[in-house]
Order: structure tokens, then C-alpha cells, then sequence
């Protein structure tokens, strides 16, 4: 299947949030309340379209515990976006973005976009963590910013695109180095890499990810 | 690429049976081993090795796995683990979270009991191994040994294989052992089938990708369980280097199609179909075959090529690279430090405004509750007040009554000496009234025997005298019983007024005495009832404020 750019993504947030839900959701569509647990790292891949582009999203999903992160890092550095997901009805997995995030910086290329994820809307009932935070922490740290349901499916696919959106955009501004793999970005095997000066069509807001 | 078919689901963990049927030649072959075994525990009997390989019977896994990892004299470890499973244990909800999705695809990890001793398994390994904790992963070692020995000699085998199979190394120090085997495996196929390492260079394919996995749960994750269990077997007798046989037997044994796979295939291949082709027992056999067939060489020299490898990056790294990423590794531990620090003066004062909101919360309770208790207090004084008037007014009553009563009685008393007097009177009387009478008819007796006697009398007498006589004394003699008669009735009306007035007098003393009564009654009436009550319950809920207060003023102190 040809596609006119690779993207890789990095699913990342503490153990138990839903990245592997969120991950199945997207790729396969259903959602499985039994599951195995991640241990080390799985992979996943969906072809999406965006401004009349086929675009191949090659995702990486991550063991959430601490100890695990030594694992992570090596993911990061290919990585064109990154998912860093909490759950809002957990607040401690809110309140450890932070380390997540100093790790993501520190070991991924300076524009990786990161899209922030309140993961399990669904269960409003049980919510710790409110939307308004969530869209604090991302204008904070220049995020981009979704709360979705893996369960009901409620905006997982805008979470993946959106990211998608980004990066193209960035690329369409030429501040990503298309040529370089290791920015987890890849031309498509019929492409000309020249061909950047398309227009783009509804994309999403820019806050410009990975500024800092 | 979305729409991925049924068949495209991965298989879940923990997928088959524990068979325990086993048939008698192969029984009868494993019990003369084990006898010999079981005699000399430090000695693995020569016929050992070519039965473990060919896979151990269910029926007895158990019981050679502990023999193998030398666990079976461990009843110390046996002891620990009571010890260390009612012990509370830092991990207790991380390790809470994973336990259902360790072995999904089995039904005794389906249900509670078989959730709850995983869970009971995994603390007591935490509390055993301070530097690992719970480690993602070692929930599957876990489950697999359950599913053929109690708990505690589980944990005993897990100890072992853990520490004296080294799997722990895997663990530690940032996986660092880990990568060496990644790199050791990279090495072993390049030596053992090169055109399938060329092939996952070319496209991208590393073995930290496919293995971390297989390594750190020692491939029972993701495998059906026949399998899981031939690798164990032969994993507990020959020890870490059954990780990379299985791992090359595995990729030989799919190399076919591995070979014609791009990088998302490949993956693909690992996630899905691989697992599931050993879903048959004949497929399961063959890949123990293979396993058994291949040998591993070279694995030293690996790791020192790995070490040296490691030292010559590190050598031709700047110093000031070096010493910036050590640098780096520093400032993000401290981070991560000032963070938790942060974390936790934040929990700190969050609870300090919690314990100031309570303290606020129960001074204002103290308050009204003192409010309460001084009006309650207040209250009493008046109740008592009352009291004290109304036992006045009882006392007074009665002083009354007391009078009342003796006024009556001292009238009783003169009313009855009086009719005594009366009596004494009218006896008199009536005692002289008869004896006048006797005097008078004895006199007239007389009289009228003198007259009988005097015969000039007689005549006299007999003519008209008699008559006159007779008439006059008659007539007096009427007089005086008339008189004495109207006497007798004066006095005995007034005998009857006099009684009379004594029933009246006792009636009234009567009535005073109920009256008495009907206020004494009522006087123990009202001690009995609203009064003593009200002052109960006062008493009582002064003394409950006076513990609350006592109470809160400790708490105070306390804080």
C-alpha cells in the first residue's frame, strides 16, 4: 500500500490509562475491556487521509510503569508525535505529566508534536481530573489537547489525525527535516520530497508543539 | 490497513489447559527418575535431561519444576512468604491493576480466586525483592507457576528464578542485562541465520521489538500454555540460555515468512500468527524439537564484544558529552526528586488546610456545643429553683395539714369527753330517777298498807279520800315522771347533736386526711415524673458536652 508520508507516533502516560485501548480503538476500531498488559513495547499501524494525502501512522505503544521508561526512551527518538495520555478519573496520573514530559523532551527531536490525552470520558461519573485543567496544562506547555473515550470511541480518531495535522503542517513549513528518518518522518516510496508547497486544508489549531 | 479481520486478533495471554492426564509407560518412566531423584536431591539423574526435553507431564510439573529450581527444601522461603504476603506492600495497587490482564485468555485468572492469590503472590514478591518492587512482567512467571503449586511453593520457585536464574539481572539497573541479551541475540543470528538478520536490518526490525517481551516474561506472555510450559521445563533445567534457543527456534521456524514480510508485517507476524501457529500440539512439539536442536555457542565472547562495544562509545564520547549527559541523567533524577518533593509538600499542605478546615470546623462545634451546655446549665439553676419552691409549697402543705389534723383530733377528743360527760350525766340521772321511783312506790307501798291497816282510815279512804289521795299522788307522781321524762329527751337530743357534730368533726378530719394524702401523692408525683426527668437528661447531656469538650481540648493539644 503506497502512502506519501510515515509518520511514527509514541503512546506514552502512566501504566493503566488506556494507551493499548486507545492504540486497539484506532487501528482495529473495537475495544477490548480484557486485555493483555503491555510489557516493553507493541506496535500499530492505520493509513489515514489528510488534505487528500494517504498517510501511514506507525505507532509505538509503551509499558507505562516507571521502571519501563528505560525502554521508552529508545522510542522516542523516532518518534514524529507523541501521545502522552492521563486518565481523568486517576488525578496522580495527571499530576506525574510532568516527569512524562521532561522525559519526552529530553530524549525525542525538539518538534515532536504532543498531543495530551484525558483518556476514559466515558466515565464522567468517576472524574477527578476537569477538562479545564487538562486544557491548562497543554496551553501551558504548548500541547495540543483532546479528552477521549477508548471505550465509546468519542474522539480517538480526531486525537490521531489531529496529531497527523500538525506534523504535516509543520512539514508544509518546513521546520521538520523530512529527510532525516530519525524524526520519525518518511516520505512515501513514490514521492518527490520536494513537493512540499501544498496547500492545507482545514487543519486544526497551531499551537506549535515541541517549543520549548 | 483498519479493518482487521478476526483472525488478525492476537491470541491472549494465558491460552489452553492445564492437562493433568498422563499415560502410564510415561509415568512409569518419570517415577523410577524421580525416586532415584528424590534420594539424592543435589543430583540430577542422568535420564533426567532426555525426559524434561521431551516436555514434563502436568500431572507432574509441579513437583519437578520444584526440583529443578532446587525449591523444594526451601521451607524457609515457604515461612517468608506468610511472612512477607500479610505484609502491606508499596505496590499493592500497581500490582492490583495488572492482575487482570495477566492470563485473561485462562479461566481460573478469570475468576477471584485464582486473581487473589496472583495478586498475594506478586505482594509477597514485592516485599521479598526491595530493589525490583513489582516489576511489569513477573506477573506471567507468576501465573504460569500457579497454575501447577500452591502459592507458597510458587513463590519459592519464582525466588528461585528470579535469583538463581538470574532473570532478575533482566530487571535491574535500567534493563541493562537486557540489552545485552538483545545484543547477544542479534550476534546468534547473524552467526545462526543470516540472511533473515540482514533481511530485519534492511527493513528496520531490532530485537529489542520482538524480545523484551519474550525475555522478561520468559515467552509466557503472548504464548498458548502447552507452550509456555515445555519452555519452562526446559528453561528450570538448562537455565538462561533456553531464552535464546527458543528465541532462535522460533524465528528459524518462521523464517519463511518472515523473509518476505516489511516492517509492520513483521511485527505483525510476532503479535499475531506467531503465537498462534503453536496453538497445535504438534506444532508445539516440533518447536520443543527445534528448541532442544540448537545449540548456543559464544555467548562470553558476546559480552565482552557487548562490553567492549559499550566502553569504546563511551571512549569516543567527548568528556564534556560525557560529563553533559551525566550531567543531564543528574539534573532529571533531581527533577524527578524536586518533583515528588513538590508532590508532597503540595499533599502536605493540602492536608494541613484539610486538618486546619476540620480543626475550624470542630472549634465551631465546640462552640455551640458550650452554648448548649451553658443554657443548659442555666436551665438546671431554673429547674432547680423551681424545685426548691415547689418543695417549699409541699412543706408548707403539709405543716398545714399537720395542724389541720391536730386541730381535728384535740376536737375529737373534746367532743368525746364531753359526750362521756353527757353520759356520765344521763347514767346518773336515770340511776336517780330509778331510785326516786323505788322510793316513791315503796312509800306508796307504805302508805297504802298503813291506810289497808287503819281501819277509820280505810272507810275514809274507801269513800272518797281514796279517790282524792289517790288522784293526788297520782297526779304528783305524773308530775315528776313528766319532767324527769322531758329531761331525758333534752339530753338525749342533745346526745345525738353531740354525736352528730363528733361524725361531722371525723368526717372533716377524714377529708383533711385525703386532702394530705392527694398532696403528698402529688408532691412524689412530681418528683417522679417531668421534673426528675428534665434533670436526668440535663445531667446527662452536661456531662456528654463535658467529655466533648474534654475531647476536643485533647485533639487541640494534640494537633
Amino acid at each position: 500500500m503506497s502512502y506519501a508520508y510515515l509518520f511514527k507516533y509514541i503512546i506514552i502516560g502512566d501504566t493503566g490509562v488506556g494507551k493499548s485501548c486507545l492504540l486497539l480503538q484506532f487501528t482495529d476500531k473495537r475495544f477490548q475491556p480484557v486485555h493483555d498488559l503491555t510489557i516493553g513495547v507493541e506496535f500499530g499501524a492505520r493509513m489515514i487521509t489528510i488534505d487528500g494525502k494517504q498517510i501511514k501512522l506507525q505507532i509505538w505503544d509503551t509499558a507505562g510503569q516507571e521502571a519501563f521508561r528505560s525502554i521508552t526512551r529508545s522510542y522516542y527518538r523516532g518518534a514524529a508525535g507523541a501521545l502522552l495520555v492521563y486518565d481523568i478519573t486517576r488525578r496522580d496520573t495527571f499530576n506525574h505529566l510532568t516527569t512524562w514530559l521532561e522525559d519526552a523532551r529530553q530524549h525525542s527531536n525538539s518538534n515532536m508534536v504532543i498531543m495530551l490525552i484525558g483518556n476514559k470520558s466515558d466515565l464522567e461519573s468517576r472524574r477527578e481530573v476537569k477538562k479545564e485543567e487538562g486544557e491548562a496544562f497543554a496551553r501551558e506547555h504548548g500541547l495540543i489537547f483532546m479528552e477521549t473515550s477508548a471505550k465509546t470511541a468519542a474522539n480517538v480518531e480526531e486525537a490521531f489525525i489531529n496529531t497527523a495535522k500538525e506534523i504535516y503542517e509543520k512539514i508544509q513549513e518546513g521546520v521538520f527535516d523530512i529527510n532525516n528518518e530519525a524524526n520519525g518522518i518518511k516520505i512515501g516510496p513514490q514521492h518527490s520530497p520536494t513537493n512540499t508547497s501544498l496547500p492545507l486544508s482545514g487543519s486544526g489549531s497551531s499551537q506549535g508543539g515541541g517549543c520549548c | 490497513m483498519a479493518e482487521e479481520s478476526d483472525s488478525d486478533e492476537p491470541l491472549p495471554s494465558g491460552s489452553g489447559e492445564v492437562n493433568k492426564d498422563c499415560s502410564e509407560s510415561e509415568l512409569d518412566g518419570w517415577s523410577e527418575v524421580l525416586n532415584k531423584w528424590k534420594a539424592n536431591l543435589q543430583q540430577r539423574p542422568k535420564q533426567l535431561h532426555t525426559l524434561v526435553r521431551k516436555g514434563v507431564p502436568d500431572a507432574l510439573r509441579g513437583e519437578v519444576w520444584q526440583l529443578l529450581a532446587v525449591s523444594q527444601d526451601e521451607s524457609g522461603l515457604m515461612d517468608t512468604y506468610r511472612i512477607l504476603v500479610a505484609k502491606e506492600s508499596s505496590c499493592e495497587k500497581m500490582i492490583k491493576r495488572d492482575i487482570n490482564r495477566t492470563f485473561p485468555g485462562h479461566d481460573y485468572f478469570r475468576n477471584s480466586d485464582g486473581q487473589e492469590s496472583l495478586y498475594r503472590l506478586c505482594k509477597a514478591y514485592s516485599n521479598f525483592d526491595a530493589e525490583i518492587g513489582y516489576c511489569q512482567g513477573l506477573s506471567f512467571v507468576a501465573a504460569a507457576l500457579l497454575l501447577h503449586m500452591p502459592e507458597e511453593q510458587a513463590f519459592a520457585v519464582l525466588v528461585k528464578i528470579m535469583h538463581d536464574y538470574h532473570l532478575r539481572s533482566m530487571f535491574i539497573c535500567g534493563f541493562e542485562e537486557l540489552y545485552l541479551r538483545f545484543y547477544q541475540l542479534e550476534r546468534l543470528m547473524e552467526d545462526q541465520m543470516p540472511e533473515l538478520s540482514s533481511h530485519f536490518q534492511e527493513i528496520g526490525v531490532e530485537t529489542h521489538m520482538f524480545a523484551s517481551q519474550w525475555f522478561l516474561t520468559l515467552f509466557t506472555a503472548k504464548f498458548p500454555l502447552h507452550v509456555v510450559f515445555f519452555i519452562l521445563d526446559i528453561f528450570l533445567l538448562d537455565g538462561i540460555e533456553t531464552l535464546f534457543k527458543v528465541a532462535l527456534a522460533l524465528l528459524s521456524l518462521s523464517k519463511k515468512e518472515l523473509m518476505v514480510l516489511d516492517f509492520e508485517g513483521v511485527l505483525k507476524h510476532f503479535r499475531v500468527q506467531l503465537p498462534k501457529k503453536y496453538r497445535t500440539e504438534e506444532n508445539a512439539r516440533f518447536l520443543l524439537k527445534t528448541t532442544n536442536s540448537i545449540k548456543v555457542k559464544k555467548l562470553g565472547k558476546y559480552e565482552k564484544d557487548y562490553q567492549a562495544l559499550k566502553e569504546q562509545s563511551k571512549q569516543r564520547e567527548d568528556p564534556i558529552d560525557r560529563l553533559s549527559r551525566e550531567n543531564k541523567r543528574l539534573a532529571e533524577s533531581n527533577m524527578r526528586l524536586e518533583q515528588e518533593n513538590d508532590d508532597l509538600a503540595h499533599e502536605l499542605v493540602t492536608s494541613k488546610i484539610q486538618l486546619r478546615k476540620d480543626l475550624d470546623l470542630a472549634e465551631d462545634k465546640a462552640d455551640t456545643l458550650n452554648k448548649e451546655l451553658l443554657a443548659a446549665r442555666t436551665s438546671l439553676i431554673e429547674l432547680e429553683d423551681e424545685k426548691r419552691r415547689l418543695q417549699d409549697e409541699v412543706n408548707q402543705l403539709k405543716e398545714i395539714c399537720r395542724r389541720e389534723l391536730e386541730r381535728a383530733e384535740h376536737e375529737i377528743t373534746r367532743n368525746s369527753s364531753i359526750i362521756s360527760d353527757y353520759k356520765q350525766i344521763c347514767s346518773q340521772l336515770s340511776a336517780r330517777l330509778e331510785k326516786e321511783q323505788q322510793e316513791s312506790k315503796a312509800s306508796i307501798t307504805k302508805i297504802i298498807k298503813t291506810i289497808k291497816e287503819c281501819e277509820r282510815c280505810c272507810q275514809l279512804f274507801k269513800s272518797e279520800d281514796i279517790n282524792e289521795v289517790n288522784g293526788s299522788e297520782k297526779d304528783d307522781e305524773n308530775e315528776f315522771t313528766k319532767s324527769e321524762n322531758r329531761r331525758i329527751r333534752e339530753l338525749e337530743l342533745e346526745l345525738a347533736r353531740t354525736k352528730l357534730a363528733l361524725v361531722e368533726a371525723e368526717c372533716k378530719n377524714q377529708n383533711l386526711f385525703h386532702h394530705l394524702n392527694a398532696a403528698q401523692a402529688e408532691v412524689q408525683a412530681s418528683k417522679n415524673t417531668w421534673f426528675n426527668k428534665t434533670l436526668t437528661s440535663i445531667r446527662e447531656v452536661t456531662k456528654k458536652e463535658l467529655i466533648k469538650e474534654k475531647s476536643n481540648s485533647i485533639r487541640r493539644e494534640s494537633n
